[in-house]
C-alpha cells in the first residue's frame, strides 16, 4: 500500500496542494484576527458581543477552518479520483495487475491524510500565533483559560475529522455523477450545513460529536458504494 | 512456428443495454505469430480487445490467454500483457522516462534498460522534455515503448500506428517484426491501414458486425486474392463472405 501511494504521489504534483495550504494559512490567521477585532468595529453592536469570547471565536474559526479544508479535499479527489477515473486514464490504471480496490484505497489514504496533517498544522501556527499576540497585545477582552485551549484541541480534532469524512462523501457524490464540479460543489453544500449545525450549537460538545459520528459512518458507506462500483466497473 | 495458443476466445458475447455489440465470436492467436484484426469504425475491435484486458467483462463465452482463463486470473494476465487501446495517455508533466519508470512501477518489473527502449521506438533525445510538449506521433511512439518495456508475452495494440508519419510507420512495423522474431512475442493488432498489416500479419482476422466471419493466414488470401489484402478486405466488408480456404 505505501508502494502504491508512492506511486501516486509521483502521478501528482503535490506541491500545488501543499502551496494552497499555506495560502489558506495565510487567510486563515487573517480571519482569526478579523473576528477577534470585529467588537471594535461597532462597540455598540450587540451582534458582534459573539466573538468577545475565545470559546465563540474557537468554535467559528473551527466551522471556516473545516470548510475550507474540505473544499480543498474535493479538489483533491478531483483530480485524484474523479479525473481518473471518468476519463480515459482509467483504461491505463485497470491494465495494471494490482487489485482495483488497493488503488483506490491508496488514493483515499493520501487525501485523507493529506487533509489531517495540513490541517492540524495549519491550525497549531494559527492558535499558536494568535494565542501569542494576544497574550501581548490582547483585541479581545477575555481570558486564554484552560478551557479555551481543550476547546482549540476539541474544535481542531472534530473539524479535521469532519474535513477528511464529508470531502469522502462529496468524492462519492462527483463519482456517481462522473463529475468534478459536482464533487466541489457537494463539499459547499454539505460544509454550508455542517457548519451551520455547528455554528447553531457553539458550545455544544455532544451536538459536535453526533455530528462527527453520523458524518463518519456516512463517509464509510460512501467509500465502500464507491469501491464496489469500482470493483465491477467496465470501460 | 508452434501451433500452442496465445489467445483463444470462445464464443464471445457482448450485450450493452440489452444490445449484443459482440456475437459468438472465436478468436485463436498462435504463439509467436502477428494477428492483424480488421474491421470498419464501429464493428467491434476495440470492444474485443477490451475484453481480452479485462476492461469489459464478456455477457457470455471464455477467454483463456497463455492458458489461463481471464476470469479467474486477471492480474497474472495483465502482468504478461502490453497493450494501447484508443489513444494513449501519459502523466503529463513527466517526462518520456518518467512515465516509463512509473508505469514499470505499477507492472511490479525492474527494467534497467528503459533508454534502450525509448530509443527502439525513436525517443532517445526528449530528455527531460514533458509529456504535455510531445506531438501526437511521439505519443504513439511512448505508448509503443510503454506496451513493450515490461517485456510482455502478448501485445494487444489497437491502432497503433495512428498519428505516426511514414517513416514512422515503417519503423514500427520493423520493431514489431523484430519483437516477434527476437523477443519472443506475440502481437493482436488492429489498423486501419491494411497495407501495414500485409506487410507484418502472420493471421488475419475480420470483424463484421460484431462477430469474427474470417480467420485465416495471410499466405491463403494472398493465394486466393493476389491484389492483395484490400481486395480480400473489401470483398468481405460488401457481404460476399470473401471465404478462404485456409
Amino acid at each position: 500500500m505505501l508502494d502504491l501511494m508512492k506511486l501516486e504521489l509521483r502521478k501528482t504534483n503535490i506541491r500545488t496542494y501543499i502551496n494552497s495550504t499555506f495560502v489558506i494559512f495565510i487567510v486563515l490567521l487573517g480571519f482569526i484576527y478579523i473576528f477577534a477585532y470585529m467588537p471594535q468595529v461597532n462597540p455598540n453592536d450587540p451582534m458582534l458581543e459573539l466573538f468577545a469570547s475565545y470559546k465563540n471565536i474557537v468554535s467559528l474559526f473551527g466551522a471556516l477552518n473545516m470548510a475550507t479544508f474540505c473544499i480543498l479535499a474535493s479538489v483533491m479527489y478531483s483530480r485524484f479520483v474523479i479525473e481518473e477515473y471518468t476519463g480515459k486514464r482509467v483504461i491505463l490504471l485497470f491494465s495494471y495487475p494490482i487489485r482495483r480496490e488497493k488503488i483506490f484505497v491508496s488514493k483515499m489514504i493520501i487525501v485523507t491524510l493529506f487533509t489531517i496533517i495540513s490541517m492540524i498544522v495549519c491550525n497549531i501556527l494559527v492558535y499558536s500565533i494568535f494565542g501569542l499576540s494576544e497574550t501581548f497585545f490582547p483585541l479581545v477582552k477575555d481570558n486564554i483559560t484552560l478551557g479555551v485551549i481543550q476547546k482549540a484541541i476539541i474544535t481542531t480534532i472534530v473539524m479535521t475529522v469532519l474535513a477528511a469524512a464529508l470531502s469522502i462523501i462529496s468524492m462519492a457524490i462527483g463519482f456517481i455523477k462522473k463529475s468534478t464540479l459536482t464533487t466541489i460543489v457537494s463539499a459547499f453544500l454539505l460544509c454550508s450545513i455542517v457548519t451551520n449545525i455547528s455554528s447553531g450549537t457553539l458550545n455544544s460538545n455532544t451536538v459536535a460529536i453526533i455530528v462527527m459520528a453520523i458524518t463518519i459512518l456516512a463517509a464509510i458507506y460512501a467509500a465502500k458504494i464507491i469501491l464496489k462500483k469500482i470493483n465491477c466497473m467496465e470501460v | 512456428m508452434t501451433t500452442e495458443l496465445v489467445v483463444k476466445a470462445t464464443s464471445l458475447v457482448k450485450r450493452f443495454e440489452g444490445k449484443e455489440v459482440i456475437k459468438d465470436c472465436n478468436m485463436n492467436v498462435r504463439k509467436g505469430t502477428i494477428y492483424g484484426f480488421l474491421g470498419a469504425n464501429g464493428s467491434g475491435k476495440t470492444t474485443v480487445f477490451k475484453m481480452l484486458l479485462g476492461l469489459l467483462i464478456p455477457s457470455a463465452g471464455e477467454i483463456e490467454i497463455l492458458g489461463n482463463r481471464s476470469s479467474e486470473n486477471r492480474d497474472k494476465i495483465l502482468k504478461s500483457i502490453g497493450s494501447i487501446i484508443e489513444t494513449p495517455v501519459f502523466y503529463e508533466h513527466l517526462s518520456a522516462k518518467e512515465n516509463l519508470e512509473l508505469h514499470l512501477s505499477y507492472m511490479g518489473v525492474v527494467n534497467p534498460y528503459i533508454e534502450n527502449t525509448l530509443e527502439l521506438v525513436g525517443l532517445n533525445d526528449t530528455e527531460n522534455l514533458p509529456v504535455s510538449k510531445f506531438s501526437l506521433g511521439m505519443r504513439q511512439r511512448l505508448g509503443i515503448a510503454r506496451a513493450i518495456i515490461h517485456n510482455p508475452k502478448l501485445l494487444i495494440l489497437d491502432e497503433p500506428i495512428n498519428g505516426l508519419d511514414p517513416l514512422g510507420i515503417r519503423e514500427m512495423r520493423e520493431l514489431f517484426l523484430h519483437l516477434v522474431k527476437n523477443r519472443n512475442m506475440t502481437i493482436v493488432i488492429s489498423s486501419h491501414i491494411l497495407s501495414e498489416i500485409e506487410h507484418i500479419a502472420d493471421n488475419i482476422g475480420v470483424i463484421v458486425n460484431g462477430r469474427i466471419v474470417e480467420e485465416v493466414s495471410l499466405s491463403s488470401i494472398k493465394d486466393q486474392f493476389p491484389e492483395g489484402l484490400e481486395d480480400f478486405f473489401f470483398n468481405i466488408m460488401s457481404g460476399n463472405g470473401g471465404k478462404v480456404n485456409a
